[in-house]
């Protein structure tokens, strides 16, 4: 299942994108509704001063209506973000938000519970005083568990259930996190290193190469690039002491040169003459289809610090 | 022929006097005489050039059009002229005395001009080397669409058609109910329009019908005695004879000025990027939904032609299989550049372009799936636009 390797959080994010999107194999509610994506990841204060930092922020100007979306995988809910919600104002979300006044005019706070720990979910809210539409996330898509959104269109398109095919989640819009499988982080890094490859670049800087391969890394935290660099390091550290050997080289000399993380291209199949191309490209092909394979057969293979 | 010009006005003098010979010679004698040429227009495009000047347009021709031609065993050499972006591109060729002469109109530094009056075998040569080895100058990739849109300009002469399945064989074509896998036609004559919808309808071969020429001819202001008579191409080639020089050059800037608008607004919705304001991050970028009328018969097969690194689709790409029905793949276009990702289904594939990648390469996958796919393939953006709306 398609969902099955994504981090909760990175699921959500791509269907609600996809969804107000007009992507196809998902249900067209909010793109039917005039939904937008507006803002991924990023915080904003109240006018009581007090931060909130929604996961995805959805507006629509035809129906009055925005929607702050916060994602929950565990059982429990932080009271104190719900009241920092229950602070947002018209006017904060157009003023601070920079939400078009249209959409601003009302809004939601939507929580998104995971499968059966949405009744937590659900009863942490109403326990904490707060009316926010709560909705169950499970393999067949998404219901209203509890509330109801402002715009009854909405909230009609979730109840019973708004059914999805979880399978057909788009993964383009951010194809990998922190938390994702090598295999899955290793698609990207492979595409990008072909793309060099494609504009004859020599070398590969780990820090140009993560800030180009994941789409949000100018809202990122400091701590959270961190965590994606270790990760995108470990996979680009296996390929090239692995299958992808035959075309990457870890190289200290560079670092000592660029300061982070080098790897040297080589044998590019870019500069072999016209007619050898397509073979040489068919071979890298080959390769890197040998590590995802192995990685998602759960097979390892032992590499060395660098 | 090898004649030096200085500027357009001498260009179009010239290519006016070689086109009405081709024309009246052929008209008396039914066929060209010897060292008589039609003229060819090719319609190219320059990722790289979209707000250059003059001399990074000459940098170019320089530095990778020449370049990629001597790679290609042949000497050719970039002449500046009297007037701005205006080139003569000449290339030696095989045993000829004399060099293929492209005269080059970059007036649009991204969407250029080419006209030749050297025989089709080596103005063909020359301009297929240029877009099939250069790194920054394409085809013009024409869509059937857009070939019907051309053929609405005058009056519909004739049209050829081109289907060959067997680029992408995910189908047993022994099979019994193996489709078509092969169609080519060529035909001249005021119904040309009648027989394409007869080949379309349902009980023609419509996934086979893709028009790859249209034959127009196309007279300015209705004047009879100022005309021209245009084969369009879907490659963005033309040739053409008649009267006109400025008709025919009319004819092919009307049709790349509906292109170039096209590529530019597919340019600004399609890819995918961030965008920082206010410190905060928003996504930009539609998907393109490709949907095809039958079922992929083989997923592995159809992606080892898609992404096998040549033409005609010139992508690279890794297939892996996220479930049963889904495969996706990033790929990048090693023509001209930039990474695309494919979400590919049993039925239909959804394609985003990532952050510097060039619409034309969307255009270049959507006429090829026409050509060597399925020719009822539909291709629409995530708003419900189609693709090829012109």
């Amino acid at each position: 299942m398609a969902s099955a390797y994504l981090s909760f959080n990175l699921r959500m994010l791509n269907l609600v994108l996809g969804m107000c999107r007009g992507v196809k194999g998902l249900p067209t509610l909010l793109s039917d509704l005039g939904y937008q994506d507006l803002w991924v990841e990023r915080s904003f204060r109240n006018t009581s001063e007090d931060e909130v930092k929604p996961e995805l922020i959805v507006g629509s100007e035809q129906q009055h209506h925005t929607v702050l979306c916060e994602w929950k995988s565990g059982t429990s809910v932080d009271t104190d973000q719900l009241r920092r919600y229950a602070g947002v104002t018209q006017e904060d979300l157009r003023d601070r938000a920079f939400v078009p006044p249209t959409a601003a005019e009302q809004h939601d706070v939507a929580v998104f519970g995971l499968e059966e720990k949405t009744s937590a979910v659900a009863l942490g809210v109403s326990e904490a005083g707060y009316s926010f539409p709560v909705l169950r996330v499970d393999r067949d898509g998404i219901a209203l568990a509890a509330n109801d959104f402002k715009v009854a269109e909405l909230t009609r398109g979730f109840c019973p259930k708004l059914h999805i095919d979880m399978d057909a989640i788009p993964l383009a819009y951010v194809p990998f996190d922190a938390e994702s499988l090598d295999w899955l982080v290793a698609q990207t890094c492979i595409q990008r290193i072909v793309e060099l490859m494609r504009d004859k670049e020599p070398r590969l800087l780990l820090d140009d190469f993560v800030a180009k391969a994941y789409p949000l890394w100018h809202s990122t935290g400091e701590d959270y690039r961190g965590r994606l660099k270790a990760k995108v390091q470990a996979v680009l550290t296996e390929l090239a002491q692995g299958e992808l050997g035959h075309y990457l080289r870890w190289s200290k000399p560079a670092k000592a040169v660029t300061h982070v993380p080098t790897w040297i291209i080589q044998n590019n199949p870019a500069s072999a003459p016209p007619k050898e191309r397509p073979r040489q490209w068919k071979a890298l092909t080959e390769a890197s289809r040998n590590f995802v394979t192995r990685k998602q057969q759960g097979r390892l293979r032992l590499t060395f610090p660098e | 022929m090898h004649v030096r010009v200085a500027n357009r006005r001498e260009m179009a003098q010239f290519l006016q006097e070689r086109m009405t010979r081709a024309y009246h010679a052929l008209k008396a004698e039914q066929r060209l005489p010897f060292q008589t040429t039609l003229l060819k227009t090719y319609l190219m495009e320059c990722h790289r050039c979209e707000k250059g000047d003059h001399q990074e347009i000459h940098k170019v021709l320089r530095e990778d059009v020449a370049q990629t031609l001597k790679a290609a065993g042949s000497d050719a050499q970039v002449r500046e002229t009297a007037e701005e972006r205006f080139f003569l591109l000449e290339v030696m060729w095989g045993d000829r005395e004399k060099p293929v002469t492209l005269y080059l109109d970059a007036s649009d530094p991204r969407f250029w001009v080419a006209h030749s009056v050297d025989e089709s075998t080596a103005a063909d040569w020359v301009h297929d080397r240029i877009v099939g080895g250069s790194c920054c100058v394409d085809a013009a990739w024409l869509p059937a669409e857009l070939l019907e849109y051309a053929a609405g300009l005058g009056d519909f002469r004739g049209l050829g058609l081109d289907y060959d399945r067997r680029e992408v064989p995910d189908v047993d074509f022994e099979a019994p109910e193996a489709p078509i896998a092969f169609l080519k036609m060529q035909l001249w004559g005021n119904r040309a329009a009648d027989i394409l919808k007869v080949l379309r309808s349902e009980k023609g071969f419509p996934q086979a019908t893709t028009l790859s020429k249209v034959k127009v001819r196309y007279a300015l202001n209705g004047r009879s005695d100022e005309f021209s008579l245009d084969d369009l191409k879907y490659n963005g080639k033309l040739a053409a004879r008649g009267t006109s020089f400025q008709t025919h050059v009319l004819f092919a800037t009307t049709i790349y000025r509906k292109y170039a608008t096209r590529v530019r607004e597919l340019q600004e919705s399609l890819p995918l990027r961030s965008e920082r304001s206010h410190s905060r991050v928003r996504l930009r970028g539609v998907p393109v939904n490709v949907t095809f009328p039958n079922l992929i018969g083989d997923m592995d097969k159809f992606c080892d032609s898609l992404f096998a690194s040549a033409a005609p689709f010139r992508l690279w790409g890794l297939p892996v299989r996220v479930s049963d029905t889904y495969t996706r793949v990033a790929a990048v276009d090693l023509h001209a550049g930039g990474a695309m990702d494919f979400e590919i289904f049993p039925r239909y594939m959804r394609v985003y372009l990532r952050d510097g990648c060039c619409a034309n390469s969307m255009l270049r996958l959507y006429t090829n799936l026409q050509h060597y796919y399925d020719g009822q393939t539909e291709a629409r953006l995530g708003n419900g636009q189609c693709l090829s709306q012109f």
